[in-house]
């Protein structure tokens, strides 16, 4: 429950800026996000990926959990991770906000889940959408960027000391039950 | 005296008129009038005779009774034979219109105090003990809903009371499934001159469809809800009138059935079945049903009723365009045989309700058929290219079989298919042919029970016979032992095979996107934890776009069956994803 509590601080502000700036067209424009991401629901439940899955929250279509499986061959393997998406309703010309709920050891992500990656920030385009946004963490979670790291000890164990890096993870790694998620969200 | 009333109005004389149709109040107050008031007089002067030594003029003064009593008696009387009629309305209701008699007589009764509510309450509870349980068929509910409406209405044309004994009935048939959809059809059966319903079903509410069949100015709603200032009959609204009581004024019959519902629901529901009509209707003018849907656009509006508008007009197009087609190839005569006497409808799928979509091969000359009229279709309208369903079509078979000759109209396609394959070219003179079902499938690549479905409909037609497990021969000669005794099963096996229809059904509907409600309801679980069946409803309703229009049960169904499949498990009253 920790990480939970730790997201809400940065979660708000974000949420609070996309409002103010499409404060006037937000009522016409909330329509059009939920048919956008009804749409990709239904693309993402027809092509069904293994290993990413993702579904809107009780009753909200603009908060998602989604999940992805570690890739094989990396030190994630064997592990699944819980996401929670948060969709501004200036969707999707503005990237989703996109956090791990379940505790992960990684160069590029946060102790609170954050996620440093390109195209959840500045090189966000509407031509991405749910899938590849899953798509993209999963292959993140293979090969991290170490350049820019939000967790300075992974980016230097990463190369340095394998057996470390990956007892790390499974240290860190705790398999999140649906009730804990549903608390939280 | 007190008996003497009651005994009267139990009595011969005040039974309901059941033939003349007319209230008996009038003779009940006249009665009261002259010969109880005259018993009445004399009963008394003889009691005061006997005990009291008074002069006689005197007593006779204080005799004559008073006009307020006269009344007094008169609507104790009216107040006992409204309490007898009330106890059986449910039975006049039931039987309207020969027991306007009996409505009649309570339009005087109602006038008492307290009587009003003595008869919804009465009323309601009537209808709750013999009608609204689950026993009655919903037809049989909305037939004595229509009697209702006309009843009350005789009895109160102002509607307060019967929009009181209307609100159990009201609640409980939209509890009921099937009361919308024969509703909808309701509104599309046929009615033939006499104002009988063709072609009764148990599905159809005869009420409802001879009351659609009236002309079209009787629902005009032209005043509104506006107040009339030129109306000299205007009362105040009656006293127990609820606070969102409005006086609806040109309200038609009709509109009681069709308010029955949401709107949107409706429309739907009658898409649908308009949508099956048009498909059906051997009619070729469509004159009713144009009728009926402009009716109900002053109704609705008619943005709603769109897709409908587009159903009706594609059907007429099509009229136009096959007339034009056919001109076409008659002008192009060099291939003589390919003018023909095919009818297309040529259909806006975007408007139309899901459509059976099967595919299957069909006869190679209706095969070339089609192509033809695609051509046809092609030049007269560039960028468009038709997209057959097979499975919608009808046609007429001929059979040319040893002992006699077989015609059957509109016979399905797939039917016609099926019996086509019969026909070999290599069979040997009278050696019946022989098809199993599973070659049948694969001649056809027709779906299984397409292919059980025409071949039930062919033994039923007495053209095919099971000679064995699955396998079918041609009847080639009718033997007369045969005849007799499998007449009566073949004739019920054929009504069995009827039952296929053009729309695609509830469960064909779930069957076909089962694969992706699975995949949904799989992704739901691995995301959002353990859910039982009735939270897996309410999210899917929420995210299935277009609607989703299946309840608990199916989801439960739908669920169950992944359970076997391994891919969910039971956890504690709710369902989980299997890890694999």
């Amino acid at each position: 429950m920790d990480s939970v509590m730790n997201q809400t601080p940065s979660t708000t502000p974000d949420i609070t800026n996309v409002g103010k700036t499409s404060a006037s067209s937000r009522s016409k424009e909330s329509g059009s996000v939920t048919k956008r991401l009804q749409t990709e629901l239904m693309s993402l439940m027809m092509s069904s990926v293994p290993g990413i899955s993702a579904f809107p929250n009780d009753g909200d279509l603009l908060n998602w959990t989604a999940t992805i499986s570690g890739p094989d061959g990396t030190p994630y393997e064997g592990l699944s991770f819980k996401l929670s998406f948060a969709f501004p309703s200036t969707y999707p010309h503005t990237a989703p906000l996109v956090l791990f709920t379940t505790p992960i050891f990684h160069p590029n992500i946060d102790f609170s889940g954050r996620i440093c990656l390109d195209i959840l920030k500045d090189k966000w385009s509407p031509i991405y959408n749910v899938q590849s946004v899953l798509l993209s963490l999963q292959s993140l979670l293979g090969e991290p960027n170490n350049s820019s790291p939000l967790n300075g000890q992974a980016a230097e164990l990463w190369d340095k000391d394998p057996a470390e890096f990956k007892r790390l993870v499974l240290a860190r790694h705790r398999d999140i039950t649906g009730d804990d998620v549903e608390m939280s969200g | 005296m007190d008996r003497l009333l009651s005994e009267v109005v139990a009595s011969e004389r005040c039974s309901v008129d059941w033939y003349g149709r007319m209230p008996i109040t009038a003779r009940l107050k006249d009665w009261v009038d002259n010969v109880y008031n005259y018993i009445l007089t004399e009963a008394e002067a003889f009691i005061c005779k006997k005990f009291r030594s008074r002069p006689e003029a005197e007593v006779e003064q204080d005799l004559v009774w008073g006009w307020s009593e006269m009344k007094q008696w008169r609507d104790i009387a009216l107040g006992r034979l409204g309490v007898s009629r009330v106890k059986n309305l449910f039975d006049y209701v039931v039987s309207w219109d020969k027991s306007i008699g009996a409505i009649l007589d309570l339009k005087d009764y109602i006038t008492l105090p307290g009587a009003r509510t003595h008869l919804t309450d009465s009323f309601i509870q009537q209808l709750s003990r013999r009608l609204l349980h689950a026993g009655a068929t919903t037809t049989n509910i909305l037939d004595v809903y229509f009697s209702v409406i006309h009843a009350f209405k005789e009895l109160d044309p102002k509607g307060v009371l019967l929009s009181k004994v209307a609100r159990p009935i009201r609640h409980y048939l939209r509890d009921r499934d099937d009361a919308i959809r024969i509703v909808a059809s309701s509104c599309l059966a046929d009615v033939n001159e006499e104002g009988d319903v063709m072609n009764p079903s148990p599905d159809i509410c005869s009420g409802i469809a001879i009351e659609i069949g009236r002309p079209i100015s009787d629902f005009a709603d032209g005043h509104g809800q506006k107040l009339d200032w030129d109306d000299m009959e205007w009362m105040p609204a009656p006293v127990d009138a609820e606070p969102e009581y409005k006086k609806a004024k040109a309200d038609s019959i009709v509109a009681y059935f069709i308010s029955l519902f949401e709107r949107e629901e409706f429309i739907k529901e009658l898409q649908n079945i308009l949508g099956e009509h048009l498909l059906k209707s051997e009619d070729q003018e469509f004159e009713k049903e144009i009728r009926l849907l402009e009716l109900l656009k002053t109704r609705f509006g008619s943005d709603k009723l769109q897709a409908c508008e587009v159903m009706l007009k594609d059907v007429l197009d099509s009229k136009r365009m096959n007339a034009a087609i056919r001109n076409k190839q008659a002008q192009g005569a060099t291939r003589l045989n390919t003018v023909t006497d095919m009818h297309a409808q040529i259909l806006s799928s975007f408007f139309w309700p899901a459509l059976r979509e099967d595919t299957f091969a069909v006869p190679a000359e209706l095969a070339a058929l089609q192509e033809s009229y695609a051509a046809g279709f092609e030049s007269i309208k560039s960028m468009r290219k038709l997209n057959w369903l097979p499975a919608l079509g009808r046609t007429t078979v001929e059979l040319q079989l040893q002992d006699r000759h077989v015609v059957v109209e509109y016979v399905q396609i797939w039917q016609a298919s099926v019996v086509y394959a019969f026909q070999d070219p290599n069979a040997m003179a009278g050696v019946p042919v022989t098809r199993t079902v599973q070659e049948l499938e694969e001649q056809l690549e027709m779906e299984e029970p397409l292919v059980r479905n025409a071949v039930t409909f062919w033994v039923g037609k007495m053209v095919l016979k099971e000679t064995a497990t699955d396998a079918f021969t041609v009847l080639e000669t009718l033997s007369s032992k045969t005849t007799e005794k499998e007449a009566a099963a073949a004739a019920e096996a054929a009504e069995q095979s009827a039952g296929v229809s053009a729309i695609k059904t509830h469960d064909d509907l779930l069957e076909q996107n089962k694969e992706l409600y699975e995949q949904m309801i799989l992704s739901m679980l691995t995301n959002g934890g353990i859910m039982d069946g009735k939270k897996v409803t309410m999210m899917l309703k929420f995210v299935v776009p277009g609607g989703f229009p299946f309840g608990e049960d199916e989801v439960g169904a739908l669920m169950r069956g992944m359970v076997e499949a391994e891919k969910l498990a039971v956890v504690g009253g709710g369902f989980a994803v299997r890890k694999g």
